[in-house]
């Protein structure tokens, strides 16, 4: 012990050994502090500059934007519940009302009502991440194609670039869709290069986005592959692009724009998804093993999406749901808070629908209808015991059979949470959009493609009325067949078919905004529920809140307007909203 | 490259001090004097040092006061010892000196802490103020910061929660940032530690606590000086024999107020009004509820039962001592509250050990070490009821604890029992999605811990060069594991939500390591310019790591967070590592003194860190300060009144380094799409990228005086400041359409001006003694600049952060020219009467977000557009006071010792959202209070309706409104301390030292107008959206009584 503090107080005493230690010391220190000392490591995150190098990388990215459509704001809850409702098949209705949901889909609708804005907001964050990708994979992809000579695994990545800009520029396009349909004129933002001097932005004319929106789609197209080549409905394919082109087109021609001319590309568009021999209708409908005695009939391609069977043929595009571990950030609220009415103690877990068929829909359907009159209305709730009953007209809350919570196996362990997937297009849509652009390009004058008919718009209608009616798709049955030639008669008939096959998937309200016609119908469902014996006012809110304003929503004051006034420079006005 | 040096260096360095603090060292002399040398209450004083005059010798005293020291008999010896006048006695003949020394109460002999240093109170240039610790600890709070308000002027303490363990809000001279951090800096022992848990020190374990206000104090500082700095010195040894020191207290916690809400009575008849036939039904006839002959149905108190009396109990011991080579201190502390909510409470056991060891003549090592475990247990009632993290915060209405606390229902009326009620997990008829979950079950079916281990070590060397020149390395450790640990059981408000029990552990791991050195170089040239240098390098790095595991799904029963591995639904794991944080700064000081009267100090500073964007990676911070000791002239000195007289002025720029990680670069995040019946990994862009982003900057003058008069019985000191704070860093909201909601950019400029004053006296001195001490801070702030318009608007969500339910959600504003964070909505205008419909029944004024009708709240159309919307909202408050202190008296009268502090605020707004919950959505079943009584109600006679002044069960809207905002100005009778010392011939058979008991209460009474719980509040948010009391966990008055013992 005394050695060593000997040794240590001799080494202490020799003061100049000491001394220059210590200045040696201060001196290393100070040398060594320079500039690379203080850059920022980043461990736990991957950073933007170095990140995109292979394929692998560029599909996590392209991942990263199809993330944002099934999240909470989008397909997993807000886009999904409240942005389409408020037309003659269904109400809104909830608990504790006054809330923005409510509100939204209601027409009581603000700027500041915080879905539009988070609707808006991840749009455009996935339009960021979009462009983010598309720029990067552009270069590694050209770099690559200059090459004389690829390798093996070159030509690999090529194909897998290609792929992954096809995706990336479809969804770009489709989101910019979504948002032209929604606001109108909207900020075009195509480049990830964003400079903060530069961050107000004015909104392009529609006319200008559809045009973006085409130049995308059309790029899509050409780099994707075909449906049988696409590992699963989750990824988009060139028929399932080309079918929803076809849509888009269909909006650009009717209301607001009325850019007639788009019919002829619509048509076009949906015929060449429908003579790629890729698709066909799911006639499976046959009867479900629980839920007696309401086990009706129920098609296969909705029981798959419950089921997570892939069925690309029909469910051409979905957006997926999976839920692992205890983690909901992947799952849907679809089948909880729109499906049936499901009590949350029965062993199916909660059904807590807020969207509900009317019954003057329901009466709307053909007698010879009524299978897909029952499969698509839920006249049924399952109670604590897990014993199915009906549910009473009058109560007003008939949910949306399609999407049924009870199906899935196995359940999530959440109440609100589950694994369901979105079918965004079915080619029943497709065949209901190929009669529709035959018709209105006839109507308009416009040149068919080649190979089509006002027979070849009758036949895709009548599959979709012989598969509901559970006959032989292709086989010719003039008791439900529709025929004649066109024109306003089969316009109508073809809306109708439409609101009948389609109803449920969002695609009512959009539908009548193009056809020009939502407040009326909305005004005069009013009437038909005011008959049927609905006066209250909140038997059906729609019918007294609806103002013309409403084909559009406000651009949101919180996430846009405050920061960005110049939004409104073009339109003061906000779409009729101040 | 620097840490392969810094680390065997310190390896080292540390097996040095080990070895030296074992070994001692005696000095002795010869003897022709001897004496002993007492304090004022006879006792010997060690370590008095004694001098010959005029020459080097000199001597100490040692254990019991004596000493010994050969002396020629022409010569003058003088006694000094800290904290005592020196005296001067000529030796002449005398063999034997006895000297009392007289315990020196001129404050400006003090020697007070600095940043690197420590200087004589009469020799600072610069702004600060120092702590009473010994007053201050006297209160029986968790941590040291929830008795701090009102101590000393400029610094305004916020403890928003009356949780113990919370931490509270400390800005020094204003906000000097609107979105980043506003704390201070903590300097413990020489280590600078930003976000410092306070409550991680035992408070009486604190030597002395100094807070740098003013811009030459704190640019030493540099990039971290920005929001003002506390320098915190823990207990040392003395020079002098083992003293052994006990301290023990026990109290009882109560809660300080309770809200009033509906009677029985009252609320059945609410009921009836919503709903006739169904209450007709479930709770029976009114008569029920208010029998004259006391048989009325009794209902629940839900305040009464979930807020319990509870215990508080804290147990120190401390061993100090030392010899003049060698002092050590030791100390052991464990302080215990319960919280008010059953199984909630904090918890602190601490250890210390400092040294100090002179190793030779020219060397001198020590080190300081703690150990404290911390840990704060059970459910909040400000955070989600869902939300597993323990960390604080607040959560939006829908989910908070306060409210099911409050509106619960006072009766199941026919239905339900009260005992029945208490025992529902969440009560049987409240609506879908928006339940009043039962506290009490709550408080036991959600674990909630949030465990700290915190280890610091510290230490040094002090080596003296040559003459004047010393050096001093340092350097250490602070390590801390914080254990987050949440589980919902069964009956818990998350798993009746969600449907699943859930666990979670979150560890979370910072290790902050320190190397300092300083040279420090003194000077006197003809013995009137006295120069003081020093220059200096500091090196700090913190990392920080996360691991979270977590599982849901339980068997029942579960075995809790002890066995996540029982959940039938693994949760994924998740870690994390920060990114560099690294600060590697240079810095010096000057003082120049000339005769003692004009004293100059300049510092600079220049810090580098990782944080900062690539463009600006290093800064610059200078200040300079002058003062003039304008009472040692001349022409004052001879003065009866003026005893001491000093001004002050000073400038400099310090800056806010609190930026965030990946500012300065692109990130991705890493997510997954739910594709394929699996999980498919992406990546998303994280951050718009801002390679400019540096620190903020503050630009402070300050102009001060110090009076003393009347022998210094009353000391005055008085300081203007201006404090501009440019490149505030705010997270810039940007349009939705960028992609993104906002990026860090450094563009807003506020300006905080105050007067403080401060004013110590001495009012009665001998037998029984009061001396007092007050203080005033006059501030204001300013806005100056923003982002991209000159208002930025901010909301407070604390109704719910989705849906908003909000008219217009943001409910603060801030505009250039006027203070920051301004409460913002309508203004109330009574309700809607027959006259304010025209003839067809059509209303003047329309309400763009409500319905007008009869009874409907009426809003002042402010800009006469006959329409209510944005346009017509106005500044409704402001959250900052126009003066607070505090007001502190010291009595002593023989053995009794008391001390009285009163503390308040004047001239704040408290924006009340708490009672915006509890009397909207009159037609939900839960509970409201007593302010909805006076209603507008269909069933009432037009005269009854004439004198309604509350709107309508039918006016649901909910927005922030003039009547919402309250004055929250207080007087506080914060701390009352009784107190009695045994006189010593009572004790010497225990053979103590010292004997003292005391009671003493904290919280005692507050004089407010304000409703609601507590004036001292702020839930949602430091710079822009204070002073919103929503879902704070009530306060607590604490009484306790207590011993000390000194052996």
């Amino acid at each position: 012990m005394s050695t060593i503090f000997k040794n240590i107080s001799f080494w202490v005493k020799d003061s100049l050994k000491f001394k220059v230690g210590i200045v040696i010391l201060m001196l290393g220190l100070v040398s060594t502090s320079c500039e690379d000392l203080l850059e920022e490591e980043v461990y736990s995150s991957f950073t933007a500059d170095d990140f995109y190098k292979d394929a692998e990388s560029a599909k996590l990215g392209l991942f990263g934007v199809y993330d944002i459509l099934a999240s909470d704001p989008l397909y997993a809850r807000g886009y999904l519940l409240y942005f389409h409702t408020g037309t003659d098949q269904e109400r809104y209705w909830r608990q504790n009302r006054g809330l923005d949901d409510d509100l939204l889909a209601n027409y009581q609708i603000m700027e500041n009502n915080d879905w539009i804005g988070k609707a808006w907001s991840s749009f455009y964050k996935g339009i960021y991440r979009d462009n983010l990708l598309i720029e990067r994979v552009t270069a590694l992809r050209d770099n690559l194609a200059k090459k004389s000579s690829l390798t093996t695994q070159e030509v690999s990545d090529l194909a897998s670039y290609n792929n992954t800009l096809g995706d990336a520029h479809f969804l770009r396009a489709f989101m910019y869709f979504q948002l032209v349909k929604n606001w109108g004129d909207v900020p075009l933002r195509l480049t990830s290069n964003i400079s903060l001097e530069a961050l107000k932005i004015e909104r392009s004319p529609k006319e200008e986005v559809y045009a973006q929106i085409e130049v995308d789609m059309l790029k899509a197209i050409d780099l994707l592959p075909a449906a049988s080549n696409v590992e699963s409905p989750a990824r988009i394919s060139k028929g399932a692009a080309q079918g929803i082109l076809a849509r888009i087109y269909l909006n650009w021609a009717g209301s607001p724009i009325n850019d007639v001319a788009k019919f002829e590309k619509a048509t076009e568009q949906a015929w060449a998804a429908v003579s790629s021999g890729n698709f066909e209708l799911n006639g499976t409908i046959e009867q479900l093993t629980v839920g007696a005695p309401f086990n009706h009939p129920f098609p296969d391609v909705f029981k798959n999406l419950a089921t997570n069977v892939f069925d690309y043929k029909e469910s051409m595009w979905e957006i997926h749901f999976s839920y692992v571990g205890e983690n909901y950030t992947d799952a849907s609220t679809l089948g909880a808070w729109h499906g049936v009415t499901q009590h949350t103690s029965s062993s199916f877990k909660r059904g807590a629908p807020r969207r509900y068929s009317l019954p003057t829909f329901y009466d709307s359907f053909d007698d010879d209808d009524e299978v897909r009159r029952d499969y698509s209305i839920a006249q049924f709730e399952i109670k604590r015991d897990d014993e199915f009953v009906s549910v009473k007209r009058s109560s007003l809350k008939w949910g949306a059979g399609k999407f049924r919570r009870y199906l899935i196996n196995p359940l999530s362990p959440n109440n609100n949470y589950d694994v369901i997937n979105w079918p965004v297009i079915r080619y029943a849509d497709v065949l209901l959009m190929l009669a529709e652009g035959i018709n209105e390009t006839i109507e308009h004058g416009g040149m068919l493609p080649a190979g089509t008919s006002i027979e070849t718009a009758y036949d895709a209608i009548n599959q979709v009325r012989r598969r509901a009616r559970m006959l032989p798709i292709y086989a010719a049955d003039s008791s439900i067949d529709l025929a004649g030639s066109g024109g306003a008669t089969f316009r109508q008939e073809i809306r109708d078919e439409r609101g009948w096959e389609l109803c449920s998937e969002n695609l009512r309200r959009p539908d009548l905004i193009r056809w020009g016609i939502l407040v009326e119908t909305v005004k005069q469902t009013r009437a038909h529920m005011t008959a049927a014996g609905y006066t209250k006012d909140y038997d059906y809110f729609p019918g007294i809140n609806i103002e013309d304003k409403h084909v559009l929503l406000p651009i949101p004051f919180g996430a846009e307007i405050s920061q960005n006034p110049d939004v409104l420079n073009t339109d003061p006005s906000n779409n009729g909203y101040r | 490259m620097t840490k392969k040096l810094f680390i065997p260096f310190v390896k080292k360095w540390l097996f040095t001090v080990l070895i030296l603090i074992l070994s001692t060292s005696v000095y002795a002399q010869q003897v022709t004097v001897t004496g002993k040398v007492t304090d004022e209450t006879n006792m010997g004083l060690p370590g008095v040092s004694v001098l010959v005059k005029g020459g080097k010798k000199g001597t100490t005293t040692d254990f019991d006061g004596n000493f010994e020291i050969s002396v020629s008999a022409s010569k003058t010896l003088i006694f000094s010892y800290l904290g005592y006048q020196a005296q001067e006695m000529r030796v002449g003949k005398k063999s034997i000196i006895n000297i009392q020394l007289q315990v020196d109460t001129n404050q400006l002999n003090e020697v007070v802490v600095i940043g690197y240093g420590e200087v004589k109170r009469k020799d600072l240039t610069g702004s600060l103020g120092s702590i009473e610790v010994g007053e201050v600890s006297k209160a029986p709070v968790s941590s040291l910061d929830q008795a701090m308000a009102g101590r000393i002027s400029g610094v305004q303490v916020t403890s928003s929660q009356g949780r113990p363990g919370s931490s509270s809000s400390i800005k020094i001279r204003g906000t000097g940032s609107l979105t980043q951090s506003s704390s201070p800096l903590y300097v413990v022992d020489g280590f600078p530690i930003e976000n410092f848990d306070i409550s991680s020190i035992d408070q009486s374990d604190i030597a002395s606590l100094e807070i740098l206000k003013g811009p030459s104090a704190v640019a030493i500082y540099g990039a971290r000086g920005g929001n003002g700095v506390i320098l915190i010195t823990s207990k040392s040894g003395v020079n002098g024999k083992a003293e052994v020191s006990y301290n023990s207290f026990y109290g009882v916690n109560r809660i300080s107020k309770r809200v009033d809400v509906l009677s029985p009575y009252d609320f059945v008849d609410l009921r009836y009004e919503v709903a006739p036939d169904e209450t007709a039904n479930r709770y029976g006839s009114l008569d029920l509820y208010l029998k004259p002959d006391g048989t009325s149905i009794n209902g629940i108190s839900w305040q009464d039962e979930v807020f319990r009396d509870t215990e508080v109990l804290s147990n120190t011991v401390s061993v100090n001592g030392g010899s003049i080579d060698s002092k050590y201190n030791l100390s052991l502390s464990n302080y215990t509250s319960d919280g008010l909510l059953e199984n909630s409470g904090f918890d602190r056991t601490y250890v210390k050990l400092k040294l100090d060891q002179r190793v030779s003549k020219k060397l001198r090592a020590g080190a300081n070490v703690s150990f404290t475990t911390t840990n704060v247990t059970g459910t909040h009632t400000s955070t989600n009821i869902l939300d597993p993290s323990v960390t604080g915060g607040s959560s939006n209405a829908r989910f908070n604890l306060l409210k099911d606390i409050v509106q619960g229902r006072p009766t199941g009326g026919l239905f339900y029992s009260n005992e029945e009620l208490l025992g529902f997990p969440e009560d049987p008829d409240t609506e879908e999605g928006a339940p009043i979950s039962n506290p009490i079950v709550n408080s036991r079916t959600q674990v909630r811990a949030d465990k700290k281990e915190t280890l610091l070590f510290n230490g040094f060397l002090d080596y003296k060069v040559a003459t004047g020149l010393n050096l001093r390395v340092s350097g250490g450790i602070q390590k801390q594991n914080r254990k987050l640990e949440s589980f919902d059981e069964v009956n818990s408000a998350y798993e009746r939500r969600n449907g699943y029990t859930r666990g979670k552990i979150l560890v979370r791991d910072r290790t902050n390591t320190l190397f300092s050195s300083t040279l420090t170089y003194k000077k006197t040239l003809n013995e009137i310019h006295k120069f003081k240098a020093m220059v200096g390098y500091d090196y700090q790095e913190i990392t920080e790591s996360m691991v979270e595991a977590s599982g849901s799904d339980f068997p029942e029963p579960n075995l809790g967070v002890d066995d996540l591995g029982s959940a039938t639904e693994p949760g994924f794991p998740q870690s994390y590592t920060s990114p560099t944080n690294i600060l590697s700064s240079f810095f010096y000081r000057l003082n120049y003194d000339l005769k003692e009267k004009y004293l100059f100090t300049t510092t600079l500073r220049y810090d580098g860190s990782s944080r900062f964007g690539a463009n600006n990676k290093y800064g610059l911070f200078p200040s300079v300060s002058a003062a003039w000791r304008f009472s040692d002239e001349d022409f004052l000195t001879d003065s009866k009144i003026l005893s001491e007289g000093k001004l002050r002025m000073e400038w400099g720029q310090v800056g806010n380094n609190r930026i965030p990680a990946f500012v300065s670069k692109a990130i991705l995040n890493s997510g997954s799409y739910g594709e394929s019946n699996g999980v498919t990994p992406g990546v998303s862009p994280s951050n718009l990228v801002n390679p400019d982003i540096q620190w903020e900057t503050q630009e402070q003058i300050n102009l001060g005086v110090d009076v003393g008069l009347l022998n210094d019985k009353l000391m005055l000191t008085a300081d203007v400041y201006r404090k501009e704070s440019k490149d505030l860093l705010l997270r810039a909201p940007t349009p939705a359409s960028s992609g993104f909601s906002s990026v860090y950019r450094n563009i807003g400029k506020i300006k905080n001006e105050g007067l403080e004053l401060t004013l110590s006296t001495i009012n009665l001195e001998g037998e029984l003694s009061w001396n007092s001490n007050i203080n005033f801070t006059f501030p204001s702030s300013e806005t100056l600049g923003l982002v991209e318009s000159d208002i930025l608007y901010s909301n407070s969500s604390w109704s719910t952060s989705n849906p908003s339910q909000d008219a217009y959600a943001n409910d603060f504003i801030t505009v250039v020219g006027e203070p920051y964070g301004l409460m913002f909505g309508f203004v109330d205008d009574g309700l809607y009467r027959a006259d304010d419909f025209d003839e067809f029944g059509n209303p003047y004024i329309d309400v763009s977000f409500g319905n007008e009708e009869l009874g409907h709240r009426k809003y002042v159309d402010v800009n006469g557009d006959k329409v209510i919307d944005d346009k017509d909202r106005v500044v409704l408050g402001n959250p900052n006071p126009k003066f607070f202190g505090g007001f502190s008296n010291n009595f002593k009268y023989k053995g009794f010792d008391l001390n009285v502090f009163l503390q308040w605020s004047s001239g704040n707004d408290i924006y009340n959202a708490n009672r915006i919950l509890w009397t909207s959505g009159l037609k939900s079943h839960r509970n409201f209070i007593p302010e909805i009584l006076n209603r507008w109600r269909d069933d009432n006679t037009p005269e009854q309706n004439e004198a309604a002044i509350f709107r309508s069960i039918n006016d649901v809207s909910q927005v922030l409104t003039s009547q919402y905002i309250e004055d929250g100005s207080y007087l506080r009778l914060k701390t009352v301390s009784l107190g009695y010392t045994f006189p010593e011939k009572w004790i010497s058979k225990l053979k103590a030292q010292r004997l003292r008991v005391y009671v003493t209460g904290q919280n005692l009474v507050t004089w407010t107008k304000y409703t609601g719980y507590d004036p001292e509040v702020s839930t949602r948010g430091n710079g822009l959206t204070s002073g919103v009391d929503f879902g704070a966990y009530p306060r607590s008055k604490t009484l306790i009584g207590g011993l000390s013992v000194t052996f």
